[in-house]
């Protein structure tokens, strides 16, 4: 796919969670063009629509109103095998909870979304092996989650998304559940993975300070775009 | 790292509760199991019982059992052994047949004049080595032989009657019978003034002389007389010594029947030699009842064209059999029920357990790419995972016990039996018995995952991973 093909293009998105008589207005008309291998951040406080925003990217949502398109497609028009396939090929997600399968070794869960493609065993090993070192976690392959840290879960969590070559990694505040030496490290892998791999990251924090890297920052409030700052990266 | 091994993980990260499950599901088993050994030892038991005392299968003239005993003299076989030997020549039958034995059946009033009473008898005539050689039947290996007859081939005269029979006519002290005791001797003299016993006491004194040789030479044995109408109503009698009682499996029988040599029964009831009241085929294997018995009444009916016969098997003449297996199998039916509900429940609970604890995992998962499908296929998989493990778990457990329990020597007397048997727990008697039962443990805990299963697949993802 060209370069200067979208990521994703939203026209005037809205999404209402309606909770029996109360509605939410969770998103309220957003205009949004985001390019490909772009490392992006979403910046706002609790409740201003992050969360709400990323489940629409990441094809796990689909708005109440407004257009909307990944990679080319018209979400909305994809049934549900079809989305979770879209998913499957071109998405991957980075959790606040890391949300790694507990009865699974790190190696076993890096694995899994390519046992998802169906593909064979020595390149599984291969690409498993490659990510694992790539986020220095080789050594610790054998173990679970519950024996490992939760900067290690998270580092797990990167090379899992990473580990199937997607066209976009989400990563909803993966950083919240981290201290902020932890979460710094995390960030920065992820700046380097973006760059080794070229995938489109895309990041939601509500912390201001911990964006000097990105390509672009989007500053949302309230359900709303306050501010889209473009800039080019700064070299690491 | 394949769907299976995921399950059997997850199960084993809960190891208490799916151990729970499973030990529920393996008690359930080992009921059902063995509840169903038991029934087949009865099902053994029993069919070896009938198949000893009264064959496979039995060759009536046409009619025999519905209106036979009010006119034995119209519904009889005739030129018996003829049809013995045309059966005997049938490769199909001889190979099929362990025994083919004529009988009489008859009834009527017994009577012993030393004691002064007498009684309505019913009662066979038979060969008693052919009998014998029924009584050897075992095909379930059960050990369960009949006592051989005390009276013999050679001797056409002797008779055994019931236990009861023998008290009620005054017979305990002479044949010295166990646990039996006479009548209290008060001189009442007999009335005179019955008829039937007034014939019965002339026609004796007639057929006394001419047995008084015979019954001279058994010290114990006692003489009755056998009163019983013939064909054309009136009435014939016999003698017979009573050489032993043998304990009937029921009190009816017990005390009012006699056995004696078919010659005998048929100086009664025929006055001839060559017609009998049916005759009696023992197969080597009950399975080859139903082959046999339609091959027989096509093979008499295009070979034996003076009469007409139709040929019963042991379900149609003894129905008292299925009845009981009957029973058996709707209590079994219904525990299989109840047990089959109670699994469920408990596989529900466990598994719906399971769901919810791992609702973000599942959100996350689906996120990722993985199919509805595949998250139901996951969750009933392990399901499935259970309900293999305990049920393969009770059929091992249930074997063990059954081992043990044979090994322990109980003994009882299976319905319609007289005599005591080892009582055996017959697992493997009917394998349809483990199988089925496997299969439908492993059923239904698959099934029960079907809700939870379902459940876990129609999750919103969305709320699902913000389940945390
Ligand atoms: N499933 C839902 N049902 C009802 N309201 C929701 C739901 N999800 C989010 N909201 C509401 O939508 C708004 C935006 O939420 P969210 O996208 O989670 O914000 P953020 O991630 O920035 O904290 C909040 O007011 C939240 O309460
Ligand atoms: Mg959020």
């Amino acid at each position: 796919m060209p370069l200067d093909h979208a990521l994703a293009e939203l026209q005037d998105v809205t999404k209402v969670y309606q909770t029996g008589e109360v509605k939410v207005e969770a998103l309220r008309g957003i205009n949004l063009i985001l390019k490909r291998q772009e490392f992006s951040f979403i910046v706002g406080p609790s409740g201003s629509g992050k969360t709400t925003l990323l489940n629409l990217l990441g094809c796990i949502d689909v708005p109440t109103s407004g257009k909307f398109t990944v990679l080319e497609r018209e979400i909305s028009t994809l049934t549900d095998n079809q989305l979770a396939d879209f998913r499957n090929k071109h998405i991957g997600y980075i959790f606040q909870n890391y949300n790694l399968m507990a009865v699974l070794s790190a190696y076993e869960n890096v694995e899994y979304p390519l046992l998802l493609q169906k593909i064979p065993k020595r390149e599984r090993h291969d690409r498993v092996t490659e990510i694992l070192d790539s986020v220095g976690l080789f050594k610790r392959k054998h173990h679970r989650p519950a024996q490992l840290s939760g900067g290690e879960q998270q580092r797990v969590a990167v090379a899992r998304a990473l580990v199937k070559r997607p066209e976009l990694i989400l990563a909803d505040e993966p950083t919240a559940n981290l201290d902020s030496k932890t979460g710094s490290e995390i960030i920065d892998l992820m700046l380097e993975m973006q760059s080794r791999y070229k995938t489109s990251f895309i990041f939601s924090t509500h912390d201001t300070e911990v964006m000097q890297h990105a390509n672009k920052i989007i500053t949302i409030k309230d359900g709303k775009i306050e501010n889209v700052a473009q800039k080019e990266r700064a070299s690491t | 790292m394949n769907n299976l091994k995921l399950a059997v993980r997850n199960l084993i990260r809960n190891r208490r509760r799916s151990l729970t499950t499973i030990f529920a599901m393996v008690i359930g088993m080992t009921a059902l199991l063995l509840f169903g050994g038991f029934i087949s030892s009865i099902y053994s038991g029993l069919q070896t019982g009938i198949v000893q005392t009264q064959g496979h299968l039995h060759i009536y003239k046409e009619g025999y059992l519905e209106f036979g005993p009010s006119r034995p003299t119209d519904y009889y076989i005739d030129d018996y052994e003829n049809i013995i030997s045309q059966i005997n020549k049938d490769d199909f039958l001889k190979q099929r047949i362990k025994v083919i034995t004529p009988v009489v059946n008859l009834a009527g009033i017994a009577g012993n004049y030393s004691a002064d009473s007498s009684k309505t008898f019913i009662g066979s005539g038979v060969i008693p080595s052919d009998k014998n050689k029924m009584g050897t039947w075992d095909q379930y290996g059960l050990g369960q032989n009949q006592k051989p007859l005390s009276i013999n081939d050679n001797n056409t005269t002797q008779g055994v009657v019931g236990v009861g029979m023998a008290k009620m006519l005054g017979l305990c002290e002479s044949l010295i019978i166990p646990d039996c005791k006479d009548r209290p001797v008060e001189i009442v003299k007999g009335k005179k003034d019955e008829e039937v016993d007034e014939q019965v006491l002339a026609l004796s004194s007639l057929l006394e002389e001419e047995n008084q040789q015979e019954s001279d030479s058994k010290k114990k044995s006692v003489q009755i007389d056998l009163l019983a109408s013939t064909g054309s109503g009136a009435p014939n009698v016999v003698s017979l010594s009573i050489i032993n009682a043998r304990k009937m499996p029921n009190k009816v029988l017990d005390d009012s029947y006699v056995t004696m040599h078919l010659t005998q029964a048929q100086k009664l009831v025929f006055a001839d030699d060559s017609r009998v009241s049916s005759l009696i085929i023992q197969l080597k294997k009950s399975e080859m009842i139903k082959e046999t018995q339609a091959h027989l009444s096509k093979y008499l009916k295009a070979n034996v064209k003076k009469q007409t016969f139709e040929v019963k098997n042991y379900g149609e003449f003894n129905t008292e059999f299925f009845q009981i297996i009957d029973m058996f199998i709707v209590i079994f039916i219904f525990i299989a029920l109840m047990i089959s509900l109670v699994v469920l429940f408990t596989t529900v609970n466990t598994l719906t357990m399971s769901v919810m604890e791992r609702i973000s995992e599942i959100g996350s998962l689906r996120a990722m790419g993985l199919r509805r499908s595949a998250v139901r296929w996951q969750f009933l998989l392990e399901g499935a995972v259970i309900g293999v493990a305990g049920a393969t778990l009770g059929i091992i457990v249930s074997i063990i016990i059954t081992l043990v329990f044979n090994q322990s020597g109980f003994s009882w007397s299976p319905p319609g039996s007289v005599d005591s048997s080892n009582l055996k727990i017959l697992l493997f008697t009917n394998p349809l018995l483990l199988i089925g039962a496997w299969i439908l443990m492993t059923m239904v805990a698959t099934v029960s995952s079907l809700l939870p299963a379902r459940y876990a697949s129609k999750m919103n993802i969305v709320n699902a991973i913000r389940n945390n």
